[in-house]
């Protein structure tokens, strides 16, 4: 509980009130000094760009998971923030941004003062060190009969240094302990305060044997391995350590920028090699194989009469290397990637996103390795991407499937959410009102002073599915592109962000394609992008500075007010509750539904789920028939939310298993039910009881915004005046009628969300589903981790072979969308196979996969298909559907169903 | 795939020690001359626009007729009169018949020896030394091709003994009575199926294989009394199968895949038994049921679910049809 209160304060106190700028950030040196200085203005470079990242250390995996709905009630409570608040204490900031921008601008003397005084963030020199303590009544049951296992359950080895002692592996039943918060690999460094080492190791096991007390074990990350604090990496300046590129030229990994131009080539002592990563030359693969490259990159257009190469793939020691080539002019730059961790696939598409990050970036390619005291900065951004490209599969390490099977989708495009209409307005809402820039509000004298910027669109990701987009296509894809490549992305997944910012100066694609004839020309101006997270929330937005608003010049740090008006966006979407409507709306498989349980399609699985049917029938009787003593129970609480919550999720208990007609008993569907019952037991108990006071109670707590000033009107035309009504107007004159309160009334409005199904049949007999615009590079697709919430072998079965069936058809699709959307084509095209518009194929489940699930005596074959189909009208659109044998299904149907819910 | 095939066919020429070696290129060059028309043919049969014959690459054109059992003994017994190995018999370059022991070459190497027969510019009786690339990449046999009838060769693998004028006159004892019955099988071209089997209208055309054996079966003249379904050119038709069963068909079979191409990612069609393309102007099916696959191709009206009962029947068909021998 406490865990969740600090995590309380936490969402409260950076935007609470003016104060708060100062006491949020750990440092107060020089508070006193400049009361406005944003915690993160120390961090901003000398070329003005910022990356600041502040995550929350959580303290063990299950109360998180816990706290991510239940504290989201008691937070909407606590929280008083108001928008409109942070509107009036910001009046008169723009004219310290300004200031402080002149400051910057003027003479860099001021900034260079500020960061020499040494500002460190605690909690990242802290999240080298973990603590765990053990209870002392534990005892694990260890088959070699080590002390070690015993105690603790874990198992150790010596580093190759003889000395330090490093995890190897854990017991089944000590990695809830442990997991995820220390891996294999990390150094065990105390025992209960005591260092150890392999020497006295034994001895401090004898003691703490005897000893009564819990163990606490302290382990430190290893820093010279690749566990990699990402974060750090993200926001520091320099070039990464000497481990690091040892570990990514093991990886084979590697970058390399030629220029094949003569002049060049030999004016260059390195025969035109501008970039190499990771360095030294002569130890990069690249580098000493890229006469072949360029070679082959000259004669195939020439001799072959063919397009220029794409990518080649090279046996190099042992292991399949693919090498991609991106040819800029002259120029060339070549990428290689392991075969077994980006296959060529993968390979073709994580280039063409990397270049993408260069371009927006830096503007383009040449510039991008020419640009002068660049290196260190490129030498993290790839060590950054490479990083991230392979650490993807550090997650799925059991299931032995290659990075670029198994995220196939995220390669492909920005994976988006489908939300419910009116949750899609309010997030839509929300951003339109960062975008309108309205701030007459807290500016008098409006037009004395000129805007720094115009924001240009912006988009809304939460925990890495994108809810919204205000962007440019091109934009948003180059966007993504870089979020996902540096992990900024997976972080806001992994970890909940206290807070983070990042400014950017990009060039968009607009204005690096320059079209004159173009009556919409784009002004001559600069571009940035600001991203600010929070919890689980990203936030990026493009501004412009140039046209209308004021010119930006030099140096260009973030102006700390735009920093606080995208936050303020954010803090007004939580304050919404939209972070606990999502929470509650990812895990409940809505829109569409997805059969997560396939087994229960087969006829042995038809029997199970009837008598599990019947069975949730007689519970619910006699959850009904309790309701009275429950209720009686509510009435001698208190008349706090959060003990409602406690009570009925203890009778949660009881129908947690009735399964209306979605036939879906697993944990997680029934979580986001809870929250359907709860709503229906308020219902009817307010409906049971007769006294209006408890009524009154129940809207006070559970009925917030219009519907509650509708209902509490209604009440007092029947009813008259009462003391409990003039409670209630106080209360309601205290959080004075203002936008929010409209928005949060239409949220609760969606507790109670239909299901919605696509697939043609009396049972739902979609496993998965896939849309794909690649255009707009926006998929749409159930959540990310529909397969850990279904929690199911054959789910994962079937989702494995969905996926890897998913790009064999979009690889063959792709010849009719190329041929459909350029007719006059290069190379010649298979006629026979640009016809193509649906591929399926039919899957049948093996055996032994099938008796894993219990489904021994089940004789009849599983088999599901997989059916892709390209649409192209009026822009090229796939959709990939994976369902049961049993119902045929016709895809231009689901598709069509599918449209309706977006 | 089709570099592999070239490697093969040189090596067929003139040898594994010879070619690596290479201690006289002009030699080499000279040598391998012998090779072109059958790399030619290779290459005419791949290109889509002429595509006379198409083919795929890892498999045995074939005939299946009735006759071939018959066949077969009468090329157990040419093979035992003339001490040789491997025998086969083609017609119009697809494999009618083979010997029985002509499974235990490498399914590469037989077809590359059908390669040599389909290639033939007609030379009554020639025997060609060939290197086969697995067994015996090294020292050479002696291939004899003899042509019974237009278009249809026979060819045996032997040693040095029987004369070329010998070979002549064993051909003549063996296979004189069969003449009529080899008549009878160069009929079923280009059906290629028998008679006995038939076949719902909507199918345009069929590819059979066999998967142990690496034999398929073209037909793109299924029902011979419908002349009026013209829309499509009987050569489209067959190309539209054959690229249906490489890009998509093929991974029914995995035990297809040549084991070079390192199969990392194959994993994931295992259990597949079914797929299908619909396009524009016509649907693809393929089922595998056992040792035999069956790609159809039907009319674009026809629905997904009839098409797999179609196949499914042609497959049963196929399974238990006394005639069909492979």
């Amino acid at each position: 509980m406490n865990n969740i209160k600090s995590k309380l304060t936490n969402y409260d106190s950076p935007c609470d009130s003016d104060n708060d700028w100062t006491n949020s950030s750990d440092d107060s040196k020089y508070s006193d000094s400049e009361s406005s200085v944003p915690e993160w203005d120390s961090d901003v470079c000398e070329d003005g760009e910022l990356v600041y990242i502040k995550t929350k250390v959580i303290e063990t995996d299950n109360a998180f998971k816990s706290a991510l709905l239940e504290n989201c009630e008691k937070f909407k409570l606590r929280n008083n923030f108001k928008r409109s608040s942070t509107r009036r204490s910001t009046k008169g900031r723009i004219f310290r941004a300004l200031k402080v921008r002149k400051s910057k601008t003027g003479d860099n003397d001021a900034g260079k003062k500020r960061s020499t005084e040494n500002k460190h963030i605690n909690s990242e020199e802290d999240s080298n060190i973990i603590v765990i303590q053990i209870s002392k009544s534990m005892i694990f049951t260890s088959e070699k009969n080590c002390q070690i296992e015993k105690l603790f359950g874990l198992s150790l080895e010596t580093h190759s240094d003889e000395k330090t002692l490093i995890v190897s592996d854990f017991l089944v039943e000590a990695k809830a302990i442990y997991l995820p918060n220390v891996k294999k690999g990390y150094h065990l460094i105390k025992i209960n305060g005591v260092e150890i080492n392999s020497f006295n190791i034994n001895k401090i096991l004898d003691r703490v044997s005897e000893d009564h007390c819990n163990p606490k074990l302290t382990f430190k990350v290893p820093d010279d391995e690749f566990y990699i604090n990402k974060e750090k990496l993200l926001s520091s300046k320099t070039a990464p350590g000497n481990s690091l590129i040892q570990f990514l030229r093991e990886s084979m990994c590697a970058v390399l920028y030629i220029c094949c131009n003569d002049i060049e080539y030999h004016s260059n002592d390195d025969k035109g090699v501008l970039y190499c990563y990771p360095r030294p030359f002569n130890q990069n693969f690249l580098y000493n194989t890229r006469g072949a490259y360029v070679t082959l990159n000259h004669l195939t257009p020439k001799s072959l009469g063919i397009s220029e190469p794409i990518a080649s793939t090279v046996l190099y020691n042992g292991s399949l290397i693919n090498v991609a080539y991106i040819p800029y002019y002259s120029d060339l730059l070549l990428l290689a990637f392991p075969n077994k961790r980006v296959d060529l696939f993968a390979t073709n598409k994580v280039c063409n996103n990397i270049v993408r990050v260069l371009e927006f970036l830096y503007g383009s390619l040449k510039y991008c390795f020419t640009k002068p005291n660049n290196v260190d900065k490129l030498d993290n951004l790839f060590c950054l991407m490479f990083l991230t490209i392979l650490s993807k599969d550090e997650n799925c390490r059991d299931c032995d499937t290659s990075m670029g099977i198994r995220y196939f989708e995220d390669l492909l495009a920005v994976h988006t959410a489908t939300l419910p209409l009116e949750v899609k307005i309010q997030v839509d809402d929300a951003i339109t009102e960062l975008e309108a820039a309205d701030y007459r509000e807290w500016t008098d004298d409006i037009e004395n002073f000129q805007r720094l910027y115009t924001v240009i669109g912006s988009c809304l990701y939460y925990s890495g599915h994108l809810l919204s987009s205000h962007l440019q296509n091109e934009d948003l894809k180059e966007i993504h592109a870089y979020l996902k490549l540096t992990g900024i992305l997976g972080l806001s997944v992994e970890k909940e962000l206290e807070k983070l910012v990042l400014w950017k100066e990009v060039f968009i694609s607009e204005h690096r394609i320059k079209h004159d004839e173009n009556e919409y020309r784009i002004p001559d101006g600069r571009w940035f992008l600001l991203l600010v997270g929070k919890g689980q929330f990203l936030l990026a937005t493009l501004m412009e500075a140039g046209g209308c608003t004021e010119d930006a010049l030099g140096v260009t740090p973030p102006s700390p007010f735009y920093v606080e008006e995208c936050e303020s966006c954010l803090e007004l979407l939580y304050d919404v509750g939209l972070n606990r409507y999502l929470a509650s709306w990812f895990s409940s498989n809505t829109m569409p539904q997805v059969e997560t349980s396939p087994e229960y399609l087969t006829k042995v699985g038809k029997k199970l789920r009837d008598v599990h049917n019947f069975k949730s029938d007689v519970s619910l009787r006699s959850s009904t028939l309790k309701l009275p003593k429950f209720q009686s129970d509510l009435k001698k609480r208190h008349s706090s939310s959060e003990q409602i919550n406690v009570g009925s999720s203890t009778s949660d208990g009881n129908i947690f298993n009735y399964g209306s007609n979605h036939s879906l008993y697993n944990q997680w569907y029934s979580g986001s039910q809870k929250q359907y019952r709860h709503s229906s037991l308020d219902v009817s108990y307010s409906e049971d009881s007769n006294s209006l006071k408890s009524n009154s109670e129940m809207s006070d707590d559970r009925v917030q915004g219009r519907r509650a000033d509708r209902e509490q009107r209604n009440r007092r035309d029947s009813s008259g005046s009462d003391s409990d009504w003039d409670k209630q107007d106080s209360s309601r004159a205290s959080s004075n009628i203002d936008v929010s309160d409209i928005r949060k009334s239409l949220l609760n409005d969606i507790d109670q969300v239909t299901t919605h199904r696509i697939t043609a049949g009396d049972d739902n007999v979609l496993f998965h589903f896939m849309q794909l615009e690649s255009t707009t590079g926006i998929l749409i697709a159930p959540v990310k981790n529909i397969e850990t919430q279904a929690n199911n072998k054959l789910y994962s079965y079937i989702l494995k072979t969905f996926r890897s069936a998913c790009q064999r058809i979009h690889e063959l699709l792709q010849h009719s969308i190329r041929f459909k959307t350029n007719q006059v084509s290069s190379t010649p095209l298979n006629k026979i196979l640009i016809a193509v518009k649906e591929y399926g194929m039919l899957f049948q489940v093996p055996q032994s996969i099938m008796s894993k699930c219990g489904l021994k005596k089940n004789m009849d074959p599983f088999q599901f298909w997989v059916v892709g189909r390209v649409f192209s009208e009026p822009e090229p659109r796939e959709l990939y559907i994976c369902y049961h044998e049993s119902v045929p299904q016709d895809l231009c149907e689901v598709a069509y169903l599918l449209s309706y819910l977006e | 795939m089709l570099l592999a095939c070239v490697h093969d066919v040189m090596v067929l020429c003139i040898g594994k020690k010879d070619l690596e070696n290479l201690k006289n290129i002009d030699q080499v060059k000279k040598e391998l001359r012998q090779c072109y028309s059958i790399l030619d043919y290779l290459l005419e049969s791949l290109d889509p626009n002429t595509a006379s014959n198409s083919l795929v690459l890892d498999l045995m054109p074939s005939i299946l007729c009735p006759q071939a059992q018959q066949l077969q003994q009468a090329l157990d017994h040419y093979e035992e009169s003339v001490t040789g190995r491997w025998a086969c018999l083609s017609i119009y370059g697809h494999l009618v018949a083979t010997s029985s022991d002509f499974q235990e070459l490498d399914p590469r190497e037989a077809r590359l020896l059908l390669l040599l027969t389909a290639a033939q510019d007609g030379a009554p009786l020639r025997d060609t030394p060939v290197y086969l690339p697995q067994t015996s990449p090294n020292v050479a046999f002696r291939a004899v091709t003899c042509k019974l009838l237009a278009d249809v060769y026979i060819l045996v693998i032997c040693g040095a003994t029987p004369a070329l004028s010998q070979i002549d006159e064993i051909v003549l004892q063996c296979w004189e009575g069969y003449a009529q019955i080899i008549k009878e099988a160069k009929l079923i071209y280009p059906r290629n199926f028998p008679i006995s089997i038939s076949f719902e209208p909507t199918i345009l055309g069929i590819l059979a294989i066999n998967i142990t054996k690496r034999r398929c079966v073209y037909s793109r003249h299924v029902n011979v009394t419908n002349q009026k379904n013209r829309s499509m050119s009987g050569a489209h038709r067959t190309d539209i199968l054959r690229t249906f069963y490489v890009t998509t068909a093929r991974h029914l079979a995995p035990e297809l895949k040549n084991k070079e191409n390192d199969d990392y990612k194959d994993d994931w069609a295992d259990g597949m038994c079914d797929t299908y393309w619909s396009s524009e102007y016509h649907k693809c099916h393929a089922q595998r049921s056992g040792n035999l696959m069956c790609c159809v191709l039907y009319a674009s009206t026809v629905p997904i679910h009839t098409m797999r009962l179609i196949t499914t029947q042609i497959l049963q068909d196929l399974n238990t049809n006394k005639e069909v021998y492979w």
